[in-house]
């Protein structure tokens, strides 16, 4: 993939929000209830160890994906590129891991032996990273980012984070669009195929540049909420309260997320051998 | 006597690195006014209007809003009176839908909540966006964002709006609606309005006095027709007069026309015409 193919994958990427418009039970939960389903999965599965509790949480994040009718390709797509990047980065966990020898590498007087305790942390890794990035793609594709940020803050996010947070959404498109046009516009002026050298220095180039672009654009950004009053008392715009529905979502997934937890503890405390 | 507005007094301003955007600038603007800062690119329009609006904090010189000076303990006073519509409307519509980025001067203001959700509607409404309310800023045309720009301090209700460059970059069909609101805004709510433009048909319709901006300083000021009917002063500016003024203007040169008036607007200019043509007939 090239960088206009990477920029336009990010454009398709970011428009994620047009799948919350859906109507199913879990577009239909409040955001907050969202939220905390999404917390409650990521804290169990950072907290857990074994392949088979990440598995029934990836199970638990499968069926909500299915109750929503998320479109799977999306689905896949958008959960699946993160844990490959981490089982990349984990590789090392394989080797480095002392236990029973799987099979080993020759490099020279260097011999590498890949061992069953390295394979089931790496597993583990890729798993754990899956589930809490499947989780949060979800999230993202049966929740309108607005309603995520208005449920922030009445969890009481710092408002700094929630700025933080909206203004990174708002000015990503933004900055996706500048980089693509910023590309366009290198590509038509090299009519020939440029030497990796040349591509890695415009490449440069282009980050410099949007760089300043960005850091110009932070500055009529914060005259223009300034102008509005900014640092002002922002407090949200509310939208609707709880419904029963909600309640009983969030208790069922907490309660099967606390199971899954009791059961680890119980395991690796010794109580069940 | 009248309200002064704002006032701005040997109003000088240079960029950390050192480029002068702003020299000795003074210039009173009084409530119910329409004024136009006009000038071509890099005049230091822009900069006039952020120091004007209390947002930039000038080098030496004074500026008053209302009678509160914008430097000082009472700075955020002064600003509330005031509104600015940015040129680019991706730098001021930083919310993530468009209700929020309404809400958010409203908000800032401490209205209560009720109160907030009126103005939201209402200002949505004024510039025919309420059916965009939900809408993520960058799901809007170019067009549309300009008029959700407008929208976003007309929320805080200002006593005096600044536009930069308003018409800048819009369709015919965009601008007239853009042109048609603020014309509402200035008969129906006696809005007291500031534009910094370059465009001289905008400053033509818009406009009933107008300061001439280039270089950082003030090369010229008078009534719109006044300035508009100079063609010398427009064309050392790097601006040219309105087409039809241009126009009427060659015709007079050339005996074709004898009027003691300079059209500014297409109005005009069809009412000096049709009369000589009648004649003619």
């Amino acid at each position: 993939m090239d960088l206009r193919g990477l920029l336009l994958f990010l454009e398709d990427a970011l428009q994620m929000e047009r799948y919350a418009l859906g109507d199913s039970l879990v577009h239909r939960l409040d955001a907050r209830v969202k939220l905390l389903i999404n917390l409650a999965i990521i804290l169990t599965a950072v907290a857990v160890k074994s392949l088979l509790s990440l598995a029934l949480l990836l199970a638990l994040v499968g069926l909500l994906a299915v109750v929503s009718r998320a479109p799977a390709r999306r689905f896949l797509l958008s959960s699946s590129l993160l844990p490959v990047l981490s089982a990349i980065i984990g590789l090392p966990f394989l080797f480095l891991l002392p236990g029973k020898p799987v099979f080993a590498l020759s490099l020279g007087d260097t011999v590498l032996a890949a061992t069953v305790q390295g394979a089931e942390r790496l597993a583990s890794f890729a798993f754990r990273v899956w589930v809490c990035v499947a989780s949060t793609a979800l999230l993202g594709l049966t929740t309108r980012f607005s309603s995520i940020l208005d449920a922030l803050r009445r969890l009481k996010a710092p408002s700094f984070f929630v700025d933080a947070v909206m203004m990174t959404y708002r000015y990503l498109f933004l900055f996706v669009e500048e980089a693509y046009r910023m590309v366009l516009a290198r590509e038509a002026r090299t009519p020939r195929a440029e030497s990796r050298v040349q591509f890695l220095t415009s490449l440069g180039g282009l980050a410099g540049a949007l760089f300043i672009r960005a850091y110009e654009r932070g500055e009529r950004v914060y005259l223009a909420m300034a102008s509005r009053g900014y640092p002002g008392p922002q407090s949200p715009v509310r939208e609707g309260g709880w419904r029963a529905s909600d309640a009983v979502m969030l208790m069922l997934v907490v309660v099967y997320c606390l199971l899954i937890w009791g059961a680890e503890l119980l395991r690796y405390g010794g109580l069940l051998g | 006597m009248s309200v002064v507005a704002v006032e701005a007094r040997g109003l000088h301003y240079a960029y950390p690195d050192g480029t002068v955007a702003l020299e000795g600038i003074s210039l009173q603007v009084c409530e119910g006014q329409s004024v136009a800062l006009l000038g071509p690119n890099g005049a230091g329009k822009s900069t006039l209007v952020l120091q004007l609006a209390g947002l930039l904090t000038p080098t030496r010189g004074t500026v008053e809003l209302f009678g509160i000076p914008t430097v000082g303990p009472r700075r955020r006073r002064a600003r509330q009176s005031v509104g600015v519509v940015f040129q680019n409307p991706d730098d001021q519509l930083f919310c993530s839908s468009l209700e929020e980025d309404v809400a958010y001067g409203p908000i800032n203001l401490g209205l209560p909540a009720a109160e907030t959700r009126g103005r939201i509607s209402w200002a949505l409404q004024l510039v025919g966006l309420e059916e965009k309310a939900g809408k993520a800023p960058h799901h809007l045309s170019f067009g549309e964002r300009k008029k959700a720009a407008l929208a976003t301090v007309l929320a805080m209700k200002p006593r005096l709006l600044m536009l930069d460059e308003p018409t800048a970059n819009l369709d015919a069909g965009s601008r007239r609606e853009l042109m048609g609101l603020l014309q509402s805004l200035r008969e129906t709510d006696g809005t007291t309005l500031i534009l910094a433009t370059h465009d001289v048909e905008a400053t033509a319709e818009l406009a009933d006095y107008v300061y001439v901006l280039n270089h950082g300083r003030l090369e010229a000021e008078g009534p719109t027709r006044q300035i508009l009917g100079d063609r010398a002063l427009l064309e050392s500016v790097h601006l040219e007069q309105p087409p039809l003024t241009r126009l009427t203007g060659l015709l007079k040169e050339s005996g074709l026309l004898d009027s003691e008036d300079d059209p500014i607007t297409v109005e005009e200019a069809y009412g000096l015409l049709s009369k000589r043509l009648r004649r003619m007939a």
